[in-house]
Formats: structure tokens, C-alpha cells, sequence
């Protein structure tokens, strides 16, 4: 689902408590911290007993922090005599607090950068949840994708490739590339994903990709946004174009499906009037529509008609749909499940 | 038979993670008739939405009755008065995302393994299991991982019953201290299920800040497992969190006869009414293959043992994907161009669950993934009955349900495949929840099982057939028996079939006949004298199948292709 232009609003939340750090009215760009857990680094357990070859059950003796303390790296945290002069001591390898000491073993959350929430979205707040984060607000073009992963990522559009068909291929990425995010037609090579991540590039934007390629996906630190699908289809023309006309421009990206997010936002100046750029309108004759029946999925059509009787498909049942316009021209009967509006 | 009840007109709905399935049931002749059924795409963006889904439904019975069932605010009208409205609604949920868990156990071979079974039921989901019985540093690093991505309830499982209890009280002490930084109502539910002299001492270490609750020892003694209560526990806590979390819930709440229920709470009732009315023998197996996760079911008189995995046709593809390499999918497939689309094409349906098959290769190559689906699903139940994984079953009865078998119009697709995945034995009755209703009908019979029972045994079992499988193997095209087929009114079929083979006979659906199996060639189990078994129509008539058990398929793929179009074709 695109959108050219829309007022696009998204809450910044953290996922436990902790600090808000923006105001109602900032103006953030994608960088900026809207808020920092209170309890957000990882918890490491440090093996007190073994550290000081002693018993678990003599650990409280020989300890220099009790649960609540903040520790700094290199920080004491627990020591023995072991022979005369000669200590065997423990010391904090990080920043953290202590939250408890258990069975001879001193759990320690690390304090610090994991967990910083950031702005992701470059707008104004205009909303401030206490203690959660904030609401965002921007205007931009607007794109809902089909499958994503590798969490959030933002740079400057680039149009890798002139057919929306075309792969892109491995050689196409390298130095230059670095703090982009590529759009090409076709995902369909290992090396490409590799090297995208290699040379810092800060997201990639395809039509489908080959299936075997989602394990390696999900294994990047990049996000990676798919239009279309799996398999071989292209980049639908209409998204390709809306990309190309804002090719080098400022683009945010999240591959976080699993909250059916995956999206794409290039923050525009000017005024729009879609507030709600997550439902799109109804189906009306004359749309474009993308195809998701599982043999066609990845063409594009436009809806000639919208008939109020249910009809037979292939297999024989009887369903509502439309009947669309392929791009050779010939008519075909989709049902509506296996249609998405394009625009 | 004529019912009294003042529940006369019943929407009985099941609203699941891809489709919703609702069904009017209304006296007809004295008797509760299912008058209409329909399926729908559950609402699911911006997210799974109940009472969206409903009225989805309803709009859609409302046209094919011809009458209002709800008022115009969208409400149900209750009760029915003239040709307006309904007496009773009632709804089963699968749609719900399953609880996660940790379990903690002593030991893997006991406590956790008892503790995993009660784990199977569908409506939970193991991400993390930590077993106490290792080095001390480790079981620290894993009970700290617990804290860092914490799951929605924690078991702990172990110790028999008069053992040690030391382990388990030393790890809920543990979870205290992690946990204590943790608003109460963030922290996950802990159920005990271990030594009943540790729960004391649990509760006292969790404090009064950790939902906590207790349940029978999973494993009282060595020789005994005992997971029944845990399961049922988990499944109160999945109706109590889960539930409410789908929009939609507290009106849907509102307006129900009974409380919401689990689809899996449903569907075990009527396997087990099915199994213990007997008609079509005792021991039934259950599967049910939904979007999100497949369950097989044992029932013997009462539920033996149930297995569900996270694996489906719509969401739960891209898991079946992960968890079956594609080449054991593409096996089933009949031609190349096919086999060659399956990995992105069965991609794309995990992407856009609700997208329909239009095509007869779509449902091929949906119900290849079914057979894999399925295959997994009872290669657990197998563990679950404590017994070797094995390819075959010999049941009753096959009860099976899903959004896969619904659009096969050739109901010889739908039966071959679940040939293929449960391969049985013997003779076997295959019965098709063709309305997507039982899990409905389970529930219904809570209030109104009269009326339950009328609409199961006339309208909602489609009766595919009898399944007779030769217990043998042979030499591929051999003639492995001469058959005889006695019809109970009168004539008598006589055929041959060859080994590597299936072969339909016409008996007409509810129809008896004696069929004498002459063995003529090939290895047979027991004796190679005449055998005579009594076999009932179906929809298909009466199935031999004379391909050997287990199914063997050829490893050249050209050959295996033109084998899986010859069965196709023979069952057509």
C-alpha cells in the first residue's frame, strides 16, 4: 500500500519503563533518544564463587556491593586473602547496577547505549507519554510493504536499478554505497546481502527476493523491506516510480514485521490530508491493484468492474471479487481477499 | 427426536487467525438443522479484530437466510422474535497467539519431558527450557536470560513427590531477585507443577508480587506422568490473557450465551463424543490443520494424547518452512513447474495468509504442505503416547478439519493427502468437518448438547468413505488380491488391484457390503488366506489402498511425479 503523501503519526514506546527525554513541539530528527529505559541493558551473571575458588555459600563474606549499587568497569566488587599478601579479586567488566547476589553468583544489569529508544521517525512530538516515550508526527510519502526484517534503519534513497525487474546484483554494492539505502528490482544473490552489510550501506528495498535468502536476512544488522513477495516478481511500477522520484532523498525504514510494520516513510515538507494512511480506501473501478492469488501473486491490474454477485474461481467455490485488467489486456475474476490496493 | 428448549435459533462462530467460520443452526422438522454456514476472512488489520469479524460473518448469513439476525447498532437481537434475531450466540477463538512459556525442570528424561507434554495442547508455546540438574554458572546464565526476555508464565516442573526440593526452592528464590526490579504486573505467571512439599517454601520465595499458582506434580514418581492438570490450567490462563488482548473481546463478552472458549477445548469434545458413541469405531484420530498450528488428537473412549505444533497453512507456513526442508514438500508435488514455484509460492501465502486458492495447483501444493504439516504434528503425538515415531496408524476412525481440505472440490485430493500424511492401517472411516463447525458444536453442547449432537450427526460429518489398506508390500503393477464386493442390497463387484496402486469402488454413501480380499501375490502380514471385512460408503464410495505401508515413493523424481499424478487420477 503506497501513499504519495500523508500525515503519517507514530507512538514511540518503550516496551518497560523508564525516561522520556523529548517535549511537547521538539522537532527530532531520526537520531534523537525520545526516551531511555529505566532497566534496559543486559543482565550478566558474574560467577562470584568460582572467581575466588570458594563455596557459594561464603560469597557474602567476601562482598564489596550489595543489590542496588552502581558499579563502573574495573569496579571491585567482591575479594578474598587468598595467601598472604596476595588477594584473588573480582572486579565489574561493565557499567551496571547490581541487582542481586544469589548462590554465590552476582547478577549485574548492564547500564548504558542497548535500549535507547530513538525518534526513528524525523517530526515534531506532539505527543509525550510519561515515562513511555512520545508521538511523532510527520508528513512524507508513505509505504507499506509486504515482508521486512533487521529492525530500523534511515538514509538516503538510492535507485540501483532503471527496470523494476533488475536484480540487484552483488557488484553494485560496494564503498560507495555506504549510509545509502539501495532499491533494487530482485533480491536474489547471498553476496549482495553480505556486501550491503560489509560496506555500511543502511537498508535495502526490493521487489521479492528468492526465499532461500530470508535466513541470511534475518541474520543482518540492516533492514531489508520486500514490495511484492517471494520468488521473482518485480517491483510493482507504481512503487517504483514513487521511488525513483525521490531518489536521494532522506528515507526511514522498519523491517519489524512481526508487528505487521514493515514500512517505509520519506518525510516531504508541505501539507497532506490523509490522516490515516493504514486503511486504505475501499476498492472502486479503476484502481490499481496489486494480485496475492498464490499463482499470480506480484501482477499488477486495474479493477474494470465490481460485480455484486458472487462468482466461481478456478477451483469451482463461489466468492465475491473483482474482475481486473491485466497489463496484456485480458480480464480475469480475482477474489477480493487476493486483491491489495496499489492506489 | 424434537427438542424443548426455548434456544431455538443458535450462530455458533469460530473465529480463527485466518478465517471465520459461523453457522446458523435452527429447528428444522422438529430437529436442530445447520441452515447455513459461512466462512470469512478474520479481520485482522490493524489488528485481529472479534467483533469486525463477527459482523463480517453475520452480514453474510443474513443474506443467505434472508433475515436480520442483529439490529441495526450492530447488536445481536436476542431473543428471537418473529423473523428477527437469534436465542443464542456462541463463539470459539483460535485467533489468539499461544501463551509463552519457560519451563524449568530437574531433569530432562522426567520433569521436563512431563512437564513439555502438558505444554502440547495449543494453547502454549515452549520458547525456553532450563534444566536446574546442571553446572551451577550455567543454570544462573539461563535463569538471567529469563529475566532479560521474560516469557508469559513460567513452569516449574520437578522432583517426585517426598524427594529433594532444594533445586526447585533455590530457583524461585532466583526469579525473585531477578524479577524484583519488575512491576508486578509486568512480571510473568509462575506455575508449580513439581514436589507438592516445595510449594510452600515456592510461594514463600516468589512473595506476593508474582501471579502464582499450583497445580498437580507432572511427575508424582518416576514411573508416573501425570500432566492432565497443569494442561488444564494452562488452558484456563490462555482464555483468561489471551483472550482479552484480541479487540473486540469484551463486547463479543457481553453478548455470548457461554464464556469464550478455545477452538482446541471444542474440538476435544466432539472427538471424544465421536469416539465414545462409537459409530464409527472407537479409536479416532483427530487433525485439525488451521492457519497458525496443527493439532493431532488420539481419542479412545476419553482423549489419549493430543500434540500441536506452530505450524499452519496461512501464518504458519513460513514455520513449517523453517521446520521441514522444502524438498520433503516438493515430494508430494506432480509436475516440475510446480516443484520448482513451491518455495516462493508457499512464501507468498505465509505473507498474505488470507489469500484464496483460485487454481487447482494452488491446492496441490497447499496440501503438499499439509501432508509435511501434519506428518510433524503426529511424529510428536507418537512421543507424547510414549511410543517410537512411526509413519503409520492404525485408528477407526480419521476426524479431520481445516481451511486446506475445505476448497478441495474434488474431494479425492483432500482424502489422498490425508492418506499420504497419516497412512493407516487396516480400515479406517475419514470423516471432513466440511463447515468448519465442531469446534462450535464442542462448545454448544455445554448448554444445548441435544441440539449439538442433532446438527453433528446430520449435517456437519461428511462421511468421505472407508479406507481398506492391504497389509502387505509387493512388486509395483503386480495384481496383489482379487476382490469381492458383497452389497448388502444385493450384487456382488469383483475387481483386481494391483500393488503400487489405489482403486475406488462405488458403494453408495451410508451403504454395507462385505469385501473378501483374495491375496494373490506379494508379501502379506498374518495369513494368505481370504479375509472379509465389513465396509460402509462414503462420499467416495469405498478406497483401497494397495501402496504398502510405509508409503515408499520412488527416489527418481520423474518417477515420483508420474506416481503422485497416477494416484491423483485413480482417486478422481
Amino acid at each position: 500500500m503506497i501513499s504519495p503523501l500523508a500525515i503519517i503519526l507514530r507512538e514511540r514506546l518503550l516496551a518497560c519503563p523508564g525516561e522520556v527525554l523529548v517535549q511537547m513541539g521538539d522537532h527530532l530528527t531520526s537520531d534523537d533518544v525520545v526516551a531511555r529505559p529505566a532497566a534496559g541493558g543486559s543482565l550478566v551473571a558474574m560467577d562470584l564463587a568460582r572467581e575466588m575458588d570458594i563455596d557459594p555459600l561464603r560469597v557474602d563474606r567476601h562482598l564489596l556491593v550489595q543489590a542496588g549499587d552502581q558499579v563502573t568497569p574495573g569496579a571491585l566488587v567482591a575479594q578474598r586473602r587468598h595467601w598472604g599478601p596476595f588477594y584473588r579479586q573480582v572486579r565489574a567488566e561493565l557499567l551496571g547496577d547490581v541487582v542481586g547476589i544469589h548462590d554465590g553468583s552476582l547478577f549485574l544489569r548492564q547500564v548504558g547505549e542497548p535500549g535507547l529508544l530513538r525518534a526513528f521517525v524525523p517530526g515534531e512530538v506532539v505527543k509525550v507519554h510519561p515515562g513511555r516515550g512520545a508521538s511523532i508526527r510527520t508528513t512524507g510519502a508513505y509505504m507499506r510493504c509486504i515482508w521486512g526484517c533487521g529492525g530500523e534503519g534511515w538514509g538516503r534513497l538510492s535507485m540501483m536499478v532503471d527496470d523494476p525487474g533488475a536484480p540487484l546484483t552483488w557488484n553494485q554494492v560496494g564503498r560507495r554505497q555506504r549510509g545509502q539505502v539501495l532499491v533494487g528490482g530482485h533480491l536474489e544473490n547471498p553476496r549482495t546481502l553480505s556486501r550491503a552489510e560489509l560496506f555500511g550501506v543502511r537498508g535495502i528495498i526490493a521487489g521479492s527476493i528468492d526465499p532461500g535468502l530470508m535466513r541470511q536476512c534475518k541474520q543482518l544488522s540492516i533492514p531489508v523491506l520486500v514490495t511484492e513477495g517471494m520468488g521473482d516478481a518485480p517491483m510493482a511500477n507504481p512503487i517504483h516510480e514513487m521511488l525513483a522520484l525521490h531518489h536521494k532523498r532522506w528515507a526511514v525504514l522498519s523491517g519489524n514485521c512481526s508487528r505487521g510494520q514493515a514500512e517505509l516513510i520519506i518525510p516531504l515538507p508541505g501539507k497532506a490530508d490523509n490522516l490515516d494512511v493504514t486503511n486504505p480506501n475501499s476498492l472502486k473501478e479503476g484502481c490499481l491493484v496489486r494480485l496475492t492469488s498464490p499463482s499470480l501473486c506480484g501482477m499488477v491490474a486495474a479493477i474494470e468492474s465490481l460485480p455484486t454477485e458472487r462468482q466461481p474461481t478456478g477451483l469451482g467455490y463461489l466468492t465475491h471479487g473483482a474482475i481486473v485488467r491485466l497489463s496484456d489486456q485480458s480480464s480475469l475474476f480475482v477474489p477480493l481477499s487476493n486483491l491489495e490496493l496499489l492506489r | 427426536m424434537s427438542t424443548d428448549s426455548s434456544i431455538r435459533s443458535i450462530l455458533a462462530l469460530d473465529i480463527g487467525a485466518t478465517l471465520t467460520h459461523a453457522a446458523l443452526l435452527e429447528p428444522v422438522e422438529g430437529a436442530h438443522r445447520m441452515v447455513a454456514c459461512v466462512n470469512t476472512p478474520t479481520t485482522l488489520r490493524p489488528q485481529t479484530d472479534l467483533v469486525a469479524s463477527l459482523h463480517r460473518s453475520v452480514e453474510r448469513i443474513q443474506e443467505i437466510v434472508g433475515r436480520r439476525l442483529f439490529d441495526e447498532d450492530g447488536t445481536p437481537s436476542k431473543p428471537r422474535q418473529g423473523q428477527k434475531g437469534i436465542d443464542a450466540l456462541i463463539v470459539t477463538l483460535s485467533a489468539a497467539a499461544p501463551l509463552e512459556c519457560a519451563l524449568i525442570g530437574l531433569t530432562e528424561d522426567l520433569s521436563l519431558k512431563s512437564a513439555r507434554a502438558a505444554c502440547q495442547s495449543g494453547h502454549t508455546i515452549v520458547r525456553r527450557e532450563i534444566i536446574l540438574a546442571q553446572e551451577r554458572h550455567a543454570r544462573h546464565r539461563e535463569l538471567a536470560a529469563l529475566r532479560q526476555d521474560p516469557s508469559e508464565v513460567i513452569i516449574i516442573a520437578g522432583g517426585v513427590d517426598g524427594g529433594p526440593v532444594h533445586q526447585v526452592i533455590d530457583a524461585a528464590e532466583l526469579l525473585a531477585t531477578l524479577f524484583a526490579d519488575l512491576e508486578p504486573q509486568l512480571r510473568p505467571t509462575v506455575l508449580f507443577a513439581g514436589n507438592q512439599e516445595a510449594r510452600r517454601p515456592i510461594a514463600a520465595a516468589l512473595g506476593p508480587d508474582f501471579g502464582f499458582g499450583v497445580v498437580d506434580n507432572v511427575q508424582p514418581t518416576p514411573d508416573l506422568s501425570s500432566p492432565q492438570e497443569l494442561q488444564r490450567e494452562l488452558a484456563h490462563l490462555y482464555e483468561r490473557r489471551k483472550f482479552p488482548e484480541l479487540a473486540g473481546y469484551d463486547t463479543l463478552s457481553e453478548w455470548t450465551s457461554i464464556p469464550l472458549m478455545a477452538s482446541q477445548t471444542g474440538l476435544r469434545a466432539i472427538l471424544q463424543f465421536l469416539s465414545r458413541q462409537g459409530l464409527y469405531g472407537s479409536r479416532v484420530l483427530g487433525l485439525d490443520v488451521g492457519g497458525r498450528q496443527t493439532t493431532a488428537a488420539l481419542a479412545n473412549g476419553r482423549l489419549v494424547a493430543s500434540q500441536s505444533i506452530q505450524v499452519g497453512m496461512s501464518q504458519g507456513l513460513e514455520d513449517l518452512l523453517h521446520a521441514v526442508d522444502i524438498e520433503y514438500i516438493q515430494r508430494w508435488l506432480p509436475t516440475e513447474d510446480l516443484t520448482r514455484r513451491a518455495a516462493a509460492q508457499l512464501g507468498n501465502q505465509a505473507l498474505r495468509p488470507q489469500s484464496l486458492p483460485t487454481e487447482p495447483d494452488d491446492l496441490v501444493l497447499i496440501q503438499a504442505a499439509m501432508r509435511e504439516a501434519v506428518r510433524l504434528t503426529l511424529t510428536g503425538l507418537t512421543l507424547n503416547l510414549h511410543e517410537h515415531p512411526r509413519e503409520t496408524w492404525a485408528v477407526d476412525a480419521i476426524a479431520a478439519r481445516g481451511g486446506s481440505l475445505l476448497h478441495a472440490r474434488p474431494d479425492a485430493q483432500a482424502t489422498l493427502a490425508l492418506l499420504d500424511a497419516v497412512q493407516p492401517v487396516g480400515t479406517t472411516r475419514l470423516l471432513l468437518d466440511w463447515a468448519s463447525v465442531w469446534p462450535q458444536l464442542g462448545a454448544l453442547a455445554q448448554i444445548e448438547p441435544l441440539a449439538a449432537l442433532q446438527v453433528l450427526d446430520r449435517d456437519a460429518l461428511l462421511d468421505l468413505g472407508t479406507i481398506v489398506s492391504l497389509p502387505g508390500q509387493g512388486d509395483t503393477d503386480q495384481t496383489a488380491a482379487h476382490l469381492s464386493l458383497l452389497r448388502n442390497v444385493g450384487g456382488v463387484q469383483v475387481a483386481n488391484i494391483d500393488w503400487g496402486h489405489l482403486l475406488r469402488l462405488d458403494l453408495d454413501h451410508g451403504e454395507t457390503a462385505i469385501l473378501e480380499i483374495n491375496p494373490v501375490t506379494g508379501t502379506w502380514q498374518g495369513s494368505k488366506e481370504t479375509r472379509s471385512v465389513k465396509v460402509q460408503g462414503g462420499r467416495l464410495g469405498l478406497i483401497l489402498d494397495a501402496r504398502g505401508r510405509p508409503l515408499a515413493l520412488p527416489e527418481d523424481a520423474e518417477m515420483r511425479r508420474g506416481k503422485m499424478q497416477t494416484w491423483t487420477k485413480e482417486l478422481s
